[in-house]
């Protein structure tokens, strides 16, 4: 009644679909993190006179972006798979959310910050 | 980055996020006391350092809600119009207030979640209300059903009064960038007494909000330069490796004495974070 079985399946292949990109990207995420980590802090017993602080310190804050890129990715990736399904309300909503953490983003250029 | 404040970091967070996991609760609202009170971390760096972690311990937790098939993923991007709404009016007013009354709001926060432990979550699907017939939750086709392996069978269920629900979401959106914390505070009772959604369902989707949510406001502060690595890199994996580790133990412990110890703990970091607001510390060195 609530759901027709097409729609299920269309449902639980997008389940999987995020969930797969979720978790294979915060291992790859943390990995990345945990490298950088490593390189910034025990870089120096490897090469003593290399600039590895810098370059660990560049590698952590990749990680942290891909973080913080994989929950909007996820919505880009419902974006998707709600249009190929025609469900444009939903692909509607997908982007309103996008633009919203886009203007949000650009908020952080302009709005005041704690200080 | 200093190995010694580091390796601090990432233990102090693998604790702080295995406890919060054991009660089905995130580790930013205790990251945020703990680095600005005993780590003598400034508030901004520490609310950066936070919100990364809520996003890295909502998308490793979030594969295996979705497999259980606990997660509406329909309702949850509905109600993420409304949490990124609400992020944004965050990261537009968080600079426009005094840090003292950052302080005061985290403090309040921590109290309410002391109480929301205290009081224990009935499940609120069979309290029955009037339904309107042609609603909001009807029309986008929001309801739906889980497996529910106790009863062994699948539970069909209603989702109720989405406009109260997204306006509590909104709330939930500006606390969670303001404080760079999950929310999970305004969020669970917009999800049992607003939307009356089973217990796990709604755990399982405002997890999965959280992440998007704090991806909004991490965003922000991230282009802003809020974030520090030497601070953001080991308490983001120290977070993920203790839910994980959390979500083991959770079937093991007697609850009840977890549950006493936290409240314990939630008040005492809700009297010093008052104290902080008003500018008295009693112990640590922040500012």
């Amino acid at each position: 009644m609530i759901r027709d079985d097409k729609a299920v399946d269309e449902a639980r292949r997008m389940e999987w679909l995020v969930s797969r990109q979720l978790k294979y990207g915060i291992w790859l995420a943390s990995s990345v993190t945990a490298l950088g980590m490593i390189v910034a802090l025990f870089g120096r017993c490897i090469v003593p006179h290399g600039h590895t602080m810098t370059l660990g310190t560049s590698i952590v804050m990749k990680g942290i972006a891909f973080i913080i890129l994989l929950p909007i990715l996820r919505v880009v990736l419902m974006l998707i798979m709600f249009l190929r399904e025609r469900d444009y309300l939903f692909g509607m909503i997908s982007g309103i959310v996008l633009v919203t953490i886009g203007v949000s983003v650009v908020a952080g250029l302009y709005a005041p910050a704690i200080h | 980055m200093d190995a010694g404040f580091g390796s601090w970091l990432f233990f102090m967070s693998v604790g702080a996020s295995a406890l919060g996991g054991m009660l089905g609760m995130a580790s930013g609202i205790f990251i945020v006391p703990i680095l600005t009170l005993f780590g003598g971390v400034d508030l901004r760096t520490a609310i950066g350092a936070s919100i990364v972690s809520v996003i890295a311990c909502s998308c490793g937790s979030a594969a295996s809600f979705l497999d259980g098939g606990l997660t509406n993923i329909r309702l949850a991007i509905v109600l993420e119009t409304m949490t990124t709404l609400g992020a944004l009016t965050g990261v537009c007013f968080v600079g426009l207030v005094p840090v003292s009354f950052l302080y005061g709001l985290f403090a309040v926060v921590l109290l309410v979640s002391a109480h929301q432990m205290l009081a224990r979550r009935g499940d609120p699907v069979g309290i029955s209300i009037a339904d309107t017939p042609g609603n909001w939750a009807d029309t986008l086709r929001l309801h739906a059903s889980y497996p529910d392996h106790m009863l062994g069978r699948s539970v069909t269920y209603r989702v109720r009064q989405l406009p109260l629900g997204m306006f509590l979401m909104y709330g939930a959106g500006v606390i969670s960038a303001l404080l760079g914390i999950g929310s999970g505070v305004l969020k669970i009772p917009a999800m049992d007494t607003a939307l009356r959604l089973p217990i796990k369902v709604s755990s399982a989707t405002s997890n999965f909000m959280i992440g998007v949510t704090a991806a909004a406001s991490a965003g922000a502060y991230f282009i802003r330069g809020s974030i520090v690595p030497a601070v953001a890199g080991p308490v983001a994996l120290g977070s993920v490796l203790g839910s994980v580790v959390g979500a083991r133990i959770l079937m093991r412990i007697p609850n009840e004495k977890v549950r006493v110890l936290f409240v314990v703990v939630l008040i005492a970091l809700a009297a010093q974070m008052l104290l902080s607001a008003f500018h008295i510390e009693l112990f640590g060195k922040a500012a």
